[in-house]
């Protein structure tokens, strides 16, 4: 049985209708990441199940319960759903302890109940229970409003891009404090984010907001791996399309035949492959497609190779492969994919074969 | 979050020996009013000082000041974060005009507003009622302004975890908004206790007694220069104690937001039935602090000829003679004003080191010295030893300098801050030299911000009222003595035209000052004319 039930839910702001028609549902212990561009909704769509706004047509349901319809709205603070704010929104008035009992009774707030078990938590030491929020750091800020989000057990949090506001370093060290904290607190939790890879790391399951629709929701190697749609595919990582022809659960396209991920598709296809499947091989390898390495872009670990396509399927691919080993620009290489790959249908206009080249 | 604005200067900057100099002088200029008040208190000996001090008139000054200190605190309190709780936080209808309304009553001097009040019954108001109502009329933009600021400021994502939390909208601003408004609410109700304390005209209208009115009646009393000046020491007292508290109230208590982002807008409540009620509740607000002052002014203004014309029969020429004498004294005012503010400036932000930061300590505690004591110390000081002084244009003119420098200076202070060090620098190793970075980096840059002060001095000395009646030269009659004249004599029709001279002249240059550099600049000049 699911513990939030999200049904057809629409929101107008203003004339916009800025989330049209969602539906899914959160199973009880479960992190559910919702992933979208600046503008997709997943904000509204957070605020809403807190109950900081009003929808206008759908329901939400927490257990058996309704909390919103588009005639009812169960206020905020009745509703047992913990909130951490995109900054943490530590009172600036309060010390971190009185912060993290805020939501608590007075006599428990006397007591500081499990103030010391809830520092310990979130990882920060016991002493930081008296220190004023303003000497925390952007990181320390964000776990006291875990903290303090989960000291009266609610029944669902919800955490608005909590991370967006840290530098690159702290914010991957918060994320994975932050996703232990909630874990072993067995929390169920939804969180907003427009980073794509804090989406795919944290969620059990993550979907997708594309202008106000659930795009995709699924298991996070599901939706990198078979996204639902080429905009999915390229939101949540990069990737390549080439066009090719679809036949039998193969596809043949400028980098040779390849198997699909899925069968069923025939004729005319957009095939998309992450740049990572593209392997550099030398000249006997099975099914290799010759190419001309054009630049080379160096990142450390990875390097992402342009790659120019001979023949009549000439086009530009890019490729992300070790650097190690990776030739100069100027030389002839040989490409191989790994792994299957997914076809969506394509564009009956055709624009172009060379356009659809990344 | 922590500051993380990097040191530019480590080094400490030594001042000009020129400014330094200069900075010495200023500073002892603007502490001799309480030097010279001190000395004459001193003068009068110890027992003389017990006599006139331990006395029931000293007790009933204080009750009567301290209480009604009290009242007008608490009544502003109340009505100016109501009214910016309505505006700010609500779904008030024509909440934009009601902000305006609300901060207009500072371009209106409390003696006009007591004016005005008085004329419409001299005997109904002529009580600490009267006192209480004109006073908190007057000031409760004093509240409005800061309050509404920090509620502005306020990050939203607060209230809304707060209700995550459990909280009703109730207890939401108990526990999380109010312990926000502290510290704007504290500071601005100390500047209402700090104006009370000072304030002249309007008590000495509405013969209401408190230490500056005392001050006043002991002067003219004329017997010896003690008892002023002993009653005004415990007035220099209380203000100083009023702007420590302040000082204290904004350096510690200031919570910095955390949230560095931007921020949704603030969420407004439903006032639901109230929707009606609210603006009913503002609308005779507005009519008591706004509509009473200008329709009794407009009033009085049709009755010339009338037979309460009587004392000093006016014409427009007589108007427009004071107008001109008003406006003259508040140029040479703000020019003098400007000329000892600058190398206080300069020293102040181009160079550290205990001595520069005594002498700026210096000059802002001079706002702790009210008008009357200024007035009285410089006459006193003048009527025997430097005779030639005294009753003198300049002599004035020094007044409106030591009382307003505080004003200036923080305007001052924040222009210069304006042209960084690190931009003058430029400027010198692209080839500049000392003049050339002044003139085509450092005033360019500050150019708006001194304009800024001298233009609020300016408006301070229009509208003020005791210096200028205790100081102002034989035949000098400027708006203000005209209306004090008047209203004296209970000429209620001869003070109109030079009341409303004041109050258009007064709201024209205070909402072209705010159109150009925000309300914030209005209302740091009533923290500057006390």
């Amino acid at each position: 049985m699911a513990l939030l039930d999200v049904i057809r839910l629409t929101k107008f702001i203003g004339t916009v209708e800025v989330l049209r028609g969602i539906n899914f549902q959160v199973g009880t212990g479960e992190l559910v990441a919702i992933l979208g561009a600046s503008g997709s909704g997943k904000t509204t769509l957070l605020r809403l199940i807190a109950g900081f706004e009003k929808l206008n047509g759908g329901e939400i349901r927490l257990g058996h319960e309704l909390l919103a319809a588009a005639s009812f709205a169960k206020p905020p603070e009745q509703r047992g759903i913990g909130y951490v704010a995109q900054e943490g929104a530590l009172f600036p008035h309060l010390c971190v302890a009185d912060n993290i009992t805020f939501g608590l009774s007075r006599i428990e707030r006397k007591a500081r109940f499990r103030v010391a078990e809830l520092l310990a938590l979130v990882g920060l030491p016991g002493h930081y229970a008296d220190r004023a929020p303003q000497n925390l750091s952007g990181g320390e800020q964000q776990r006291v409003a875990l903290a303090r989000a989960l000291a009266p057990s609610p029944k669902l949090l919800l955490l608005d891009e909590p991370f967006s506001a840290l530098d690159a370093g702290l914010r991957v060290e918060t994320r994975e404090a932050v996703a232990r904290a909630i874990r072993a607190a067995g929390a169920t939790a939804i969180l907003v984010t427009h980073d794509q890879e804090e989406a795919l790391s944290m969620g059990e399951r993550v979907g997708v907001l594309q202008h106000g629709v659930l795009a995709q929701m699924s298991t996070p190697e599901e939706l990198y791996h078979r996204p639902a749609s080429p905009y999915v595919a390229d939101f949540v990582g990069d990737a390549v399309f080439c066009p090719g022809i679809a036949e039998a659960g193969r596809v043949h396209c400028a980098l040779g035949a390849l198997t699909l991920a899925a069968a069923g598709l025939t004729g005319p296809v957009s095939v998309m492959i992450r740049p990572e499947q593209i392997r550099l091989g030398s000249a006997g390898a099975l099914n290799a497609v010759p190419a001309l390495l054009k630049d080379v872009a160096f990142y450390g670990r990875d390097a992402v190779v342009t790659l120019g396509l001979e023949g009549a399927l000439a086009g530009d691919v890019t490729a992300r492969v070790f650097s190690q080993a990776v030739p100069p620009p100027g030389a002839k290489v040989w490409l191989t994919v790994e792994g299957k790959v997914v076809a969506y249908p394509a564009p009956v206009s055709g624009a172009g074969t060379e356009a659809a080249m990344t | 979050m922590l500051a993380t604005g990097s040191k530019l200067m480590t080094v400490p900057r030594r001042p000009n020996p020129g400014l330094l100099v200069a900075g010495v002088a200023i500073a002892i200029l603007v502490l001799l009013p309480i030097g010279v008040t001190a000395g004459n208190a001193v003068a009068a000996g110890w027992s003389l000082a017990v006599m006139l001090l331990w006395r029931p008139l000293t007790g009933e000054l204080l009750t009567n000041t301290l209480l009604l200190i009290g009242c007008v605190t608490v009544a502003c309190a109340l009505i100016g974060t109501g009214t910016a709780w309505l505006v700010e936080r609500t779904d008030l209808p024509g909440r934009k005009l009601w902000g305006v309304l609300a901060v207009v009553p500072l371009a209106i001097p409390a003696f006009i507003s007591s004016y005005a009040w008085l004329s419409l019954d001299s005997s109904l108001f002529s009580n600490f009622g009267g006192a209480l109502l004109v006073v908190t009329m007057s000031y409760y933009p004093l509240i409005y302004l800061p309050v509404a600021a920090a509620l502005r400021e306020m990050d939203p994502a607060l209230e809304e975890t707060a209700r995550a939390l459990g909280n009703n909208t109730r207890q939401v601003f108990l526990r999380v908004v109010l312990p926000q408004l502290r510290p704007a609410l504290l500071g601005g109700m100390l500047l209402v206790a700090l104006n009370t304390l000072v304030e002249f005209g309007a008590f000495a209208l509405l013969r209401f007694r408190t230490f500056t009115t005392a001050i006043y009646a002991a002067y003219r009393a004329g017997f010896s220069g003690a008892e002023p000046a002993l009653l005004a020491m415990v007035l220099i007292a209380l203000c100083i104690a009023c702007l420590v508290a302040e000082q204290l109230v904004r350096g510690t208590a200031r919570y910095g937001r955390l949230a560095r982002g931007t921020r949704a807008a603030a969420t407004r409540y439903s006032l639901g039935k109230a929707r009606i009620v609210a603006p009913v509740v503002l609308a005779i607000l507005g009519f008591a602090a706004l509509a009473v002052p200008l329709g009794m002014i407009g009033y009085w203004l049709t009755k010339t000829g009338n037979a309460a014309t009587t004392v000093a029969a006016s014409d427009w020429a007589a108007v427009a003679r004071a107008s001109w004498a008003s406006v003259r004294l508040g140029v040479g005012g703000a020019a003098l004003t400007m000329a000892l503010a600058l190398p206080l400036g300069m020293l102040a932000t181009r160079s550290d080191g205990w001595l520069v930061a005594v002498l700026e300590r210096a000059a802002y505690l001079a706002q702790g010295v009210p008008g009357i004591a200024v007035a009285l110390a410089l006459i006193s000081l003048t009527v025997h030893d430097l005779h030639p002084l005294y009753q003198s244009t300049f002599l004035l003119l020094l007044a409106y300098s030591v009382l307003f420098l505080p004003l200036a200076l923080v305007s001052v202070r924040s222009a210069l801050m304006q042209a960084q060090v690190r931009l003058e620098e430029s400027g010198r190793s692209l080839g500049l030299g000392r003049l050339a970075v002044l003139l085509r980096i450092t005033l360019p840059l500050a150019a708006p911000g001194l304009g800024a002060a001298a233009a609020m001095v300016f408006i301070a000395i229009t509208t003020e009222l005791t210096a200028t009646l205790l100081l102002a030269p034989i035949g000098t009659q400027t708006l203000a003595t005209q209306i004090w004249a008047n209203t004296s004599t209970v000429a209620f029709a001869a003070a109109a035209p030079f009341a409303a001279a004041m109050a258009v002249m007064s709201m024209l240059a205070s909402w072209l000052l705010a159109r150009r550099f925000g309300a914030a600049s209005v209302l740091s000049i009533a923290h500057g004319a006390v």
